[in-house]
């Protein structure tokens, strides 16, 4: 998206103001009384005519550059970090179990948060994703990261029991807000899914609330299944998110199309209005008619 | 002794052609006209300004009127001012013509003042206007140069084609007859006739950019004569267009003149006026 205009037009009526000066107040011109010189050479015209073009050329281009003419383009910027989101994505045993797809009955619920979760990560194909999983401790899966090839790589990549067989849920919301803590993005957000109580957590979630709290961290919690949610509403709800429930796999992909509908317009596209200020080109042709005037000026004023 | 001066806005000049003309003038101008001898003698009529001594009583109680006796190696000339008063005399780069031309007046009638010839005065634009009767005394001579300075010049221009019929037919005694003028665009002048008849002097007063203007560049120009205003470029080369043109003209009249036999001066208004004066009226 391309345009221009002016940053102040009204500046422009000033040429009204001129050329009203220019008919109604003429200048005085001082005359001489010289005998028999108007009977040998003829008046002139033509050199007048053109200083008077010079002298329109440089003040409306004078006014022009003072009126500032702006080419504004509108772009997205890409650097912006418009919102930075870590999939936290529990991979303890209990994800091994089938029977959370309403359709499917033989896939696990590991298989159906991986599909759901790649699902998102393309539908935020213009913020930072990154990904946390955590078992008995928890690992930085892919820092955060625009490349969403590389994100859906991983999480294709990524197995149950990758990182023991236990939940260390605090741990990995510490692992997110480390790797948040950096980030220069005004919106920042984990998407925490579990589907089970923390039982490897050497971190005391006072802690971790203290984290997300110092870094501005919202995080999204999911339950899976009918699993004790209580400390999953409690942090949701302490860093100003919100707490779902999913039971089946077509609640899973509406809580997250949901968690991205929350967070969407607002930073999702991050456009710059680049403006560029074109005033030089006509305060350029203004001074070089300036000079031209001077010089004619001076020329016919030379004795 | 500066009687003559009282309340006249004329007299730095005046005092100062006077004292050029008594300090510097010595000795009679030569003239085309020659007395024949000490023992003729004529009757005239008293005009102002004669010297009383010369009245004769007899004639004068016969007549009712007083006359004076002339010899004619006093050498008493009629001598008549014609100044040409025309718009383009209110010019000048540092002293306008109008003043040059006044003074020069001036220098002469204080000259025909000192050596007792008698002079009389025409201005002439379109036609001729008698300003002075024939007088040899200084208050008229002040009263001339007051006529002539209070005379309005915008606008005016000199009939030169009929000048010379005009102080013909007016001018019937043979009189030495002083044209002064800038004789611009004077081709219509025709003095054969009058020379004849008279011995004409003619004083050209010019300014010298008249005749080789300055480039001023770009100039708001109105013409004294027709008051004709224009912007005109005057450079280089129009500079050179007027001086080329200016030169022919003079060429043209300078030797028309001399054809006739008549004397001319030019005295240009950064000229110290008497001194050419002098110089002109003691060479022949």
């Amino acid at each position: 998206m391309q345009h221009f205009n002016f940053e102040y037009p009204y500046l422009l009526l000033f040429l009204f103001a001129f050329i009203a000066v220019d008919i109604f107040f003429k200048p005085k011109e001082h005359s001489f009384y010289i005998p028999n010189i108007l009977t040998h050479i003829a008046p002139l015209k033509q050199k007048n005519l053109l200083k008077y073009i010079i002298k329109y050329t440089i003040l409306s281009t004078f006014l022009l550059s003072l009126a500032s003419p702006i080419f504004t383009k509108e772009i997205v910027d890409k650097q912006n970090h418009a919102l930075d989101i870590v999939l936290s994505l529990d991979t303890s045993g209990s994800m091994s179990l089938n029977g959370f797809n309403e359709l499917d009955y033989n896939q696990s619920r590991w298989s159906v948060v991986s599909d759901v979760a790649s699902d998102f990560i393309k539908r935020r194909s213009k913020d930072r994703i990154g990904l946390v999983i955590f078992g008995d401790k928890s690992a930085i899966a892919s820092p955060l990261s625009y490349d969403i090839n590389t994100s859906l790589d991983t999480i294709n990549k990524i197995d149950i029991g990758l990182v023991g067989k236990s939940t260390a849920l605090i741990d990995s919301l510490v692992s997110a807000s480390s790797l948040l803590k950096n980030s220069l993005s005004s919106s920042k957000l984990i998407i925490l899914l579990s589907d089970g109580d923390d039982t490897a957590s050497k971190i005391s979630p006072e802690i971790a609330l203290k984290l997300l709290a110092k870094y501005h961290i919202k995080v999204y919690t999911i339950a899976i299944g009918e699993s004790n949610n209580n400390l999953l509403e409690l942090i949701a709800s302490k860093s100003h998110a919100k707490s779902y429930v999913a039971n089946n796999k077509k609640d899973l992909s509406s809580i997250y199309k949901e968690i991205s509908s929350l967070e969407a317009d607002t930073h999702m596209f991050s456009k710059k209005r680049v403006v560029e200020h074109l005033y030089t080109y006509p305060l350029l042709v203004s001074l070089l008619f300036l000079l031209l005037f001077l010089h004619m000026q001076r020329k016919s004023e030379k004795i | 002794m500066y009687q003559y001066l009282k309340e006249s806005s004329l007299a730095p000049l005046l005092i100062q052609a006077q004292k050029n003309v008594f300090s510097f003038f010595s000795g009679d101008n030569t003239t085309l006209f020659k007395g024949s001898g000490s023992d003729f003698m004529e009757l005239r009529e008293y005009v102002t300004g004669d010297d009383i001594k010369h009245i004769d009583w007899i004639i004068s109680s016969k007549m009712d009127k007083p006359y004076v006796k002339i010899f004619h190696e006093e050498k008493e000339h009629n001598i008549l001012f014609v100044p040409l008063l025309s718009a383009s005399l209110n010019f000048g780069v540092k002293k306008l013509k109008f003043d040059t031309l006044k003074e020069t007046l001036a220098l002469l009638g204080f000259s025909c003042i000192k050596q007792q010839d008698p002079f009389e005065s025409y201005s002439y634009t379109q036609t001729l206007q008698h300003t002075t009767k024939r007088t040899k005394d200084v208050v008229y001579l002040r009263e001339m140069l007051e006529e002539i300075e209070k005379t309005p010049l915008l606008e005016k221009s000199v009939a030169y084609k009929n000048l010379a019929n005009a102080l013909f037919k007016r001018v019937q005694s043979p009189s030495i007859i002083f044209l002064i003028g800038d004789f611009l665009n004077a081709e219509n002048l025709n003095t054969s006739l009058l020379a004849v008849k008279h011995e004409v002097i003619v004083i050209l007063i010019r300014d010298r950019f008249e005749e080789e203007p300055s480039t001023l560049g770009e100039i708001n120009i109105t013409d004294p004569q027709t008051l004709e205003n224009a912007t005109v470029n005057l450079d280089k080369k129009a500079a050179l267009k007027i001086k080329t043109k200016q030169l022919k003209d003079d060429t043209k009249l300078l030797a028309k003149l001399q054809k006739d036999g008549i004397r001319y001066l030019k005295i240009y208004t950064d000229d110290v006026v008497y001194e050419k004066l002098f110089t002109f009226m003691s060479h022949r």
